[in-house]
């Protein structure tokens, strides 16, 4: 079973979010700010991260830019999951570190096609 | 600082300055012409005046020549016919006639000496005594060379009196000698001898020093062959000069003259020359022409001095005059230098009195009032840089404020968006986890309820993204990516990707795309993004009948053109001009009836704006719509954002 950890302070979607993935067979641990998406990151070994982009303490941006410091979590794909969907906010996101991106607000069943997408399993 | 007088064309400059200094001293050289012209007439005459002096002074040389040997000669010939004489020649006695000859020509100092012959030619008797030469017959010597004419004889007869030639002797001190000769006869007429006196030339050439005008002119005396008899230089006597010597070669055919000459000093004289009437003497008389001409030569440098001097003095008051003329004009031509180079305080200081002092008046007045103009000028010109900086000032505390209301507009712009989607994130991810049954299984009713809050969902997205999109082309947001692309591949993609829409209508749907199609440099996603929001107002206005899209080059343009033709329920005419503004769908009950938020023609507009493009719309109500968008093949301002 693969692990995803979903790093989202919105507790409604995240809940949509964290259902769509169990309903379709993955485990699913959770964060709520950057800071303890890293930790959970580190703990948990996640195979995938997704990642909101907004969030309180430490933002999605900056705990991408760290995961990605760090070598042991540096190979694990960051999705951005975000409410920021303006013409350039994809690119930001990328060049802070993130594998993928999808807008909100999305339809639960292309979270489970990006995630199957970067974890390799069509 | 240059004055740039002839830049325009190449015409010679010539300072006026300069061209009164020439018109002075051509007008002062004229009476100088005139004087020199005059000085040659005066010459000529000088000329003439100086031949004609020393003509007389040669007339006069002669005279005393002959007068002198005539005299010597007169002498000889009376003391010749003496009783006494004859007597001592008749009985040759020695002492008597030196007693005699003492007597006769101790007062008479014209001879150098007398002597007395025999008939035979030998000497008897030499006074002043000089026993060497007694006894010796005539010639008295033959001479240290043939070419000395050594022999009294030539010329003298016995029986005549007469003058001999020149010649000279071993027994006689002077170095030529010259005898006068008269014959000693008894009374009966028989010749005894001859009496001979030797012409005391020493005394002649004195006399003749006396007359002379001055210490460098010289005479000398020729005998009637061209011999010289007396010359100042004693080289030159006994020369025989009638054939080298021009003047004496004309003297001997008893030519006279005056002319200029080289003597053998190679010295300009001029020379008279004259042969003597009686004595048959030629008297050369040289004066070097310096002093001949003296009195001309003092004239004329006299002429040239006072010339030059005037020349000079006409040259000074000509320069300082023309100065003085000038200087107002160069003063002039200096303040207009001054003015024209922005020196609005300079005055002219003229005093001429005449029409420049009042030019230079002119002038002042004129660059007062220059000045005056400049100052008021400056003043306004002052102002209005205040004003303008005021203005800028207040441009820039706008432009602060506007870019800083701008700033915040974008801020606001992407937090709307933010906030706008993450509850949208929430319904419409709930709604879709129980329609796909996620918490398990629901009744008909329910399933159609979700349905409806999916499409309204939706709707409420679309008009989200509409709005933004509108908001952030107003605020110039919106980036522009501009590329080159084939457009009939676009249309093909775009017909693709709205299939779900049209698979369940029951109408046709067709491309038309033109072969001569070329690439096209534009926005590739606006453009999409127009031809998407055409096609789906087409098919959503459309129930049956055929949709068309028809992509072209315009003609004789560098455009394209893509139609959108339908058969839909069409625009009525009155309607036509409003259906490109915001939130207007031509009747409110379309809303209702064909969803849509009324802002997709809109945002079309301004999309197309920012391509160069434009659209425009036919429609005929209830039979159909066509739209149709004009964009240039390459937008011009490729790179703008």
């Amino acid at each position: 079973m693969k692990k995803v950890l979903v790093v989202e302070d919105n507790n409604d979607n995240r809940e949509v979010i964290r259902t769509v993935l169990e309903h379709y067979g993955y485990t699913v641990v959770e964060a709520f700010n950057g800071e303890e998406g890293i930790e959970k990151a580190r703990n948990e070994q996640p195979d995938i991260i997704l990642m909101d982009l907004s969030l309180p303490k430490m933002d999605g941006w900056e705990a991408t830019r760290q995961i990605k410091a760090i070598d042991a979590l540096k190979n694990i794909p960051v999705i951005a999951i975000t409410a920021h969907a303006m013409s350039g906010d994809e690119e930001n996101a990328i060049g802070h570190g993130c594998d993928g991106y999808l807008a909100k607000p999305c339809d639960p069943k292309s979270i489970v096609e990006i995630v199957k997408k970067y974890l390799k399993e069509d | 600082m240059t004055l740039n007088l002839n830049s325009d064309n190449n015409r010679p400059f010539l300072k006026i300055r300069n061209k009164l200094i020439i018109l002075f001293f051509v007008i002062a050289l004229l009476p100088a012409v005139l004087g020199y012209m005059t000085l040659l007439l005066y010459q000529n005459s000088i000329n003439d005046q100086v031949q004609a002096s020393h003509s007389a002074m040669e007339e006069s040389f002669v005279k005393l020549v002959d007068q002198y040997v005539i005299n010597c000669h007169k002498v000889i010939i009376d003391a010749a016919v003496q009783p006494s004489v004859i007597n001592g020649v008749s009985s040759w006695n020695n002492s008597v006639l030196q007693e005699r000859f003492s007597s006769i020509f101790k007062r008479y100092k014209n001879f150098s000496f007398v002597l007395a012959v025999d008939k035979n030619w030998v000497v008897r008797v030499f006074y002043p005594q000089n026993l060497s030469i007694i006894g010796k017959k005539l010639p008295f010597s033959s001479g240290p060379s043939s070419s000395v004419p050594s022999s009294p004889a030539a010329g003298l007869t016995n029986d005549k009196p007469g003058i001999s030639d020149v010649f000279c002797s071993d027994y006689i001190r002077d170095p030529a000698v010259v005898v006068v000769f008269a014959p000693v006869k008894d009374k009966n007429g028989r010749i005894m001898g001859a009496l001979m006196g030797g012409v005391d030339i020493k005394t002649l050439s004195s006399m003749l020093d006396k007359l002379k005008p001055n210490k460098e002119s010289y005479i000398f005396l020729t005998d009637k062959k061209g011999v010289v008899i007396y010359h100042p230089y004693e080289r030159m006597l006994l020369n025989d000069l009638s054939e080298n010597n021009v003047i004496v070669k004309e003297l001997i055919q008893d030519k006279s003259g005056i002319r200029s000459s080289v003597d053998e000093n190679g010295e300009k004289m001029l020379t008279a020359f004259k042969l003597a009437s009686l004595s048959k003497w030629g008297v050369v008389f040289h004066d070097p022409a310096k002093k001949a001409y003296a009195n001309l030569v003092q004239v004329k440098t006299f002429f040239i001095v006072i010339t030059l001097i005037g020349l000079i003095v006409a040259l000074y008051f000509s320069i300082s005059f023309s100065n003085r003329i000038t200087y107002p004009i160069h003063e002039l031509q200096h303040g207009a230098e001054m003015i024209g180079a922005g020196n609005l305080n300079y005055r002219l200081n003229i005093k001429t009195g005449d029409e420049i002092e009042k030019l230079a008046d002119e002038f002042n007045n004129m660059a007062e009032k220059l000045k005056e103009s400049y100052e008021s000028l400056g003043e306004k010109i002052n102002i209005a840089i205040r004003d303008l900086k005021d203005a800028h000032g207040e441009i820039e505390e706008k432009n602060k404020k506007l870019s800083e209301a701008d700033r915040l507009k974008s801020q606001f712009l992407a937090n709307m968006s933010h906030e706008l989607r993450t509850p949208m994130n929430a319904i419409i991810g709930f709604s879709s986890l129980i329609e796909e049954k996620i918490y398990g299984e629901i009744n008909a009713k329910q399933e159609d309820a979700l349905k409806k809050i999916s499409k309204n969902a939706k709707a409420l997205l679309q008009l989200i993204n509409d709005i933004l999109d509108l908001s952030k082309i107003e605020a110039g947001k919106i980036s522009l990516s501009f590329s080159e692309f084939d457009l009939n591949l676009l249309i093909g993609e775009i017909v693709v990707m709205l299939e779900p829409m049209i698979k369940d209508k029951s109408f046709t749907f067709e491309k038309i795309f033109d072969k001569n199609m070329k690439q096209i440099y534009s926005d590739r996603n606006r453009l999409k993004q127009v031809i998407i929001n055409l096609l789906t107002n087409s098919i959503k206005f459309t129930k049956e009948g055929k949709i068309t899209i028809t992509a072209k080059p315009v003609q004789n343009t560098d455009k394209v053109s893509i139609a959108v033709s339908d058969t839909g329920i069409g625009i009525k005419e009155e309607d036509l001009p409003s259906i490109f503004e915001e939130f207007r769908q031509v009747d409110g009950s379309y809303t209702r009836k064909y969803g849509g938020t009324g802002l997709g023609l809109s945002i079309t507009t301004k999309l197309l704006d920012l391509l160069d493009g434009e659209i425009k719309a036919e429609s005929v109500f209830n039979k159909g719509t066509t739209m149709t968008v004009i964009i240039p093949v390459r937008v011009k301002n490729g790179e703008k954002t």
